[in-house]
């Protein structure tokens, strides 16, 4: 049994590393991340798992609510003690959640990999890849991310992974991965927020090819979904850029510039 | 690169201890200098204190003075140098304000600023009274020289951040959690000095000729010419806020005078300066153009640190980007010049922000490490709140610099295994200087902690692989051509150089040029765009050779 555990953990740690590799950030070779084969035993275990039962533990469902209800303090006295024993796992997730909420992506770190601890239960395991994404890619290590990401993607389908990898894809350079995973979030996203902000990124692709109008359509219609300060200046950048200086002092002035 | 400071005499003691920070103070400096102080040739180091008694801020142990004695060796010269003061100092720029053809050193302090003039027989005499520069007693953080109102002489803006007092220190915050020294947010905005040279390097107030917007947290500034259009602007960048971009727009309307300010030029050859009139002198007049251009905020329209500034020309157009240093948490930036003072934050299409965050960045530079005819862009990074909150938060108090490699339209990063181990050493930097500092053509740095310590860095890239270029304007006000543009061309691709006297962060990098040319065997041309505007040719420029080319002695 424990060969074959052993086995199981070396190919997956083997399929990480291929993987990763044939993912590539644009970045010049970096020594492989220790996380990315904890992401690809992650996988392993994940991927067509059914779904997780419900927490049995008392003070970890507890949590939950406070976390819920905005009691941060409260939900942490209730998860530290757990966070050695059988439910620990568990706890280290809700633990992450904290700690991504104050932004303490380290730390959110360090508790997201103890959360994907192999074989431990909890209802939340399948959506902490994203949180550990999420983390890992706050501290920059952006290679692991894009793996964590591209599970998170396998495992819900949802939209919220593609938009992160059409984003990282931006920064790698590589424009047309980033175009078809971004259009592919926008398909899945229905929520006006989400498509406006898929739609703002779009636009920074065409700003790559130097396609002006298409950034300022893209813009506008992102606008028109959620008007937000911040893509107000976007636009009024790009008409002032484009020669439009009525439209860049009606966008200016709805910024609050 | 090599890290050489242990056989450099760099590698003195701190001038503080690595303490826990109690006040924004003591996390915000400082900067170094290049000067040649002793007119051997070579670039000697300046290097400020920001520390000593918190409850005397005018008592500190002032800065020191490296005498470069050649092949990256230097002696503390301090005591000789005349360079004495006792403020908490923080940045320096280098320029010659008197004309006299010696670089002199202006020291930016908490308390009166200091302005040294470099004597003929080396050394420097404290000429801040004189020179009408010591009137203030502000929090100056940086400061930059630049002919800003077209006369041909220096010109000075400084860059002020916050009224600061230890007997009355902000209330702690929280920032993520932790209980935090306070500020700069909640405290007072110290508004940023202006300064007209008079030709003889004294200098006149002129902070009413700028249009100036509400006073914010100023830590950096760079002046040039942005536009290529012969006259010079002023970047100031705020912390936790708009940045400032200050134009050159004629007449102030507040003085109900039409009349622009001559933009005449004197033919090449000569030192090109214009003569204003008293009335024309008091009408100039400049304008924050922050917001339209695009530099005072990020993409998406959030202030931020700006700690770190350095120019650079990525996309080979002839006119300077700007890279800019930032908070933990957020982008450094890279505003792409699109002329006409337009700006476009192309960080993250360009590769430069995501692998940016988790660090806290300080002086950045441009410069072409491996003599191949691309920069390579460099950062220092290091956080401001102390080891023991950073621990118990996650974050890293002691922070690795980030290198990266251009490749077409974008940067990657480029790792220890090609860069070498000096890229995996962390420490708790701020400023930064590069400059031919052993005389082989190619760029070496130092770069200090907060601290004070310093780290030597030799550049050991392939000999005859690189130009050098010193500017000259004999008989001029401004000897050294600070605000010049400088192309080499004949190569693959045309290469852009900008001479200023500040940079980095809080620092004064050397005011030569440094191009690549890797294996080709020249020869090349360079075309010096004077601060007036004039341009000249000069032929057969040779690799592995340094020049110093004369104006007027061109085509």
């Amino acid at each position: 049994m424990r060969l074959a555990r052993f086995v199981l953990l070396l190919l997956t740690f083997l399929a990480g590393l291929c993987f990763y590799f044939a993912q590539g950030d644009g970045s010049k070779p970096a020594p492989p991340d220790p996380i990315i084969a904890l992401i690809a035993t992650a996988r392993a275990e994940l991927i067509n798992h059914a779904p997780f039962p419900p927490s049995s533990r008392a003070p970890l469902t507890a949590a939950r609510i406070h976390l819920q209800a905005g009691r941060p303090e409260r939900a942490r006295a209730l998860i530290l003690p757990e966070l050695v024993g059988e439910w620990s796992a568990e706890a280290h997730y809700l633990l992450g959640i904290l700690e991504s909420r104050a932004q303490l992506w380290q730390r959110t770190l360090d508790a997201l990999t103890l959360a994907l601890t192999p074989g431990a239960a909890y209802p939340e395991k399948p959506i902490a890849p994203f949180r550990l994404a999420r983390a890992l890619e706050e501290t920059g290590r952006i290679p692991a991310a894009r793996l964590a990401y591209q599970l998170d993607h396998d495992l819900s389908g949802d939209g919220e992974a593609l938009f992160r990898l059409g984003l990282l894809d931006i920064e790698a350079g590589h424009f047309p991965k980033a175009k078809a995973n971004l259009e592919n979030a926008l398909g899945r996203f229905t929520q006006p927020q989400a498509r406006s902000r898929t739609l703002a990124a779009l636009s920074d692709i065409s700003l790559a090819s130097n396609d002006l109008s298409q950034a300022r359509d893209l813009l506008e219609q992102a606008a028109v979904l959620h008007q937000h300060p911040e893509l107000l200046h976007r636009l009024a950048q790009l008409c002032r850029r484009m020669g439009d200086t009525e439209a860049a002092a009606r966008y200016a002035a709805e910024a609050g510039e | 690169m090599t890290d050489v400071t242990d056989s450099s005499g760099l590698g003195i003691l701190p001038l503080r201890a690595d303490l826990e920070p109690q006040a924004l103070i003591e996390v915000k400096g400082g900067g170094l200098a290049l000067i040649d102080g002793d007119g051997d040739g070579d670039l000697d180091l300046f290097l400020p204190r920001c520390g000593g008694s918190t409850s005397d801020l005018s008592q500190a142990s002032g800065g020191r003075y490296l005498e470069n004695l050649g092949g990256l060796q230097f002696r503390d010269a301090t005591a000789t140098s005349g360079l004495s003061f006792s403020h908490w100092s923080f940045g320096s720029a280098v320029g010659d304000v008197n004309g006299d053809g010696l670089d002199d050193l202006f020291v930016c302090a908490h308390g009166p600023n200091m302005l040294f003039l470099q004597k003929p027989e080396g050394g420097f005499m404290d000429a801040s009274d004189s020179a009408g520069l010591a009137a203030t007693s502000a929090w100056s953080s940086a400061a930059s020289f630049g002919d800003l109102d077209g006369d041909g002489d220096l010109d000075l803006y400084v860059a002020n951040y916050v009224k600061f007092d230890f007997d009355s220190l902000p209330k702690p915050m929280l920032f993520r959690g932790a209980e935090v020294f306070g500020g700069p947010m909640g405290l007072v905005a110290e508004p940023d000095e202006i300064y007209f040279n008079q030709g003889d390097g004294t200098f006149i107030p002129a902070t009413a000729h700028f249009a100036s917007p509400k006073p914010a947290y100023g830590l950096g500034v760079v002046i040039a010419d942005f536009d290529a259009n012969g006259t010079q602007e002023v970047f100031v960048g705020n912390d936790s806020g708009p940045n400032f971009f200050f134009q050159r727009k004629g007449a102030a309307p507040s003085q109900g005078d039409s009349a622009s300010p001559s933009q005449e030029t004197s033919a090449g050859g000569s030192t090109g300066t214009e003569v204003h009139s008293a009335d024309e002198q008091a009408a100039l007049f400049f304008t924050d153009c922050g917001l339209t251009s695009g530099l005072a905020f990020d993409q998406n329209g959030l202030g931020q640190a700006t700690m770190g500034i350095t120019l650079g020309d990525v996309n080979r157009d002839g006119l300077p980007d700007l890279f800019t240093t930032n908070f933990m948490g957020d982008r450094n930036t890279l505003h792409l010049n699109l002329g006409d003072l337009l700006f476009d934050d192309a960080t993250r299409r360009w590769g430069l922000g995501q692998l940016s965050v988790p660090y806290l960045g300080w002086a950045t530079t441009f410069l072409d490490l491996d003599c191949d005819g691309t920069e390579e862009l460099l950062v220092f990074n290091g956080h401001v709140y102390g080891d023991l909150i950073c621990r118990e938060q996650g974050w890293k108090h002691r922070q690795a610099p980030l290198l990266f490699g251009q490749e077409g339209n974008r940067f990657a990063q480029i790792r220890a295994t090609e860069a070498g181990q000096w890229v995996l050493t962390q420490g708790v930097d701020r400023g930064a200087v590069r400059g031919d500092l052993d005389g082989d053509g190619d760029l070496d740095l130092i770069c200090r902690s907060l601290s004070g310590s310093l780290r030597v860095l030799r550049n050991d890239a392939l000999p005859g692989r690189s130009v050098l270029i010193k500017l000259s304007q004999p008989n001029s006000k401004n000897p050294s051509g600070i605000g010049s543009r400088i192309a080499l061309l004949g190569g693959p691709e045309p290469q852009h150089r900008w001479i200023t006297s500040s940079g980095t962060y809080q620092s004064a990098n050397a005011q030569h040029a440094q191009f690549g040319t890797g294996p080709s065997r020249g020869p090349f041309h360079i075309e010096v765009t004077w601060p007036d505007g004039t341009s000249e040719k000069f032929p057969n420029i040779m690799p592995g050779m340094n020049f110093v080319l004369v104006r007027g002695s061109g085509q």
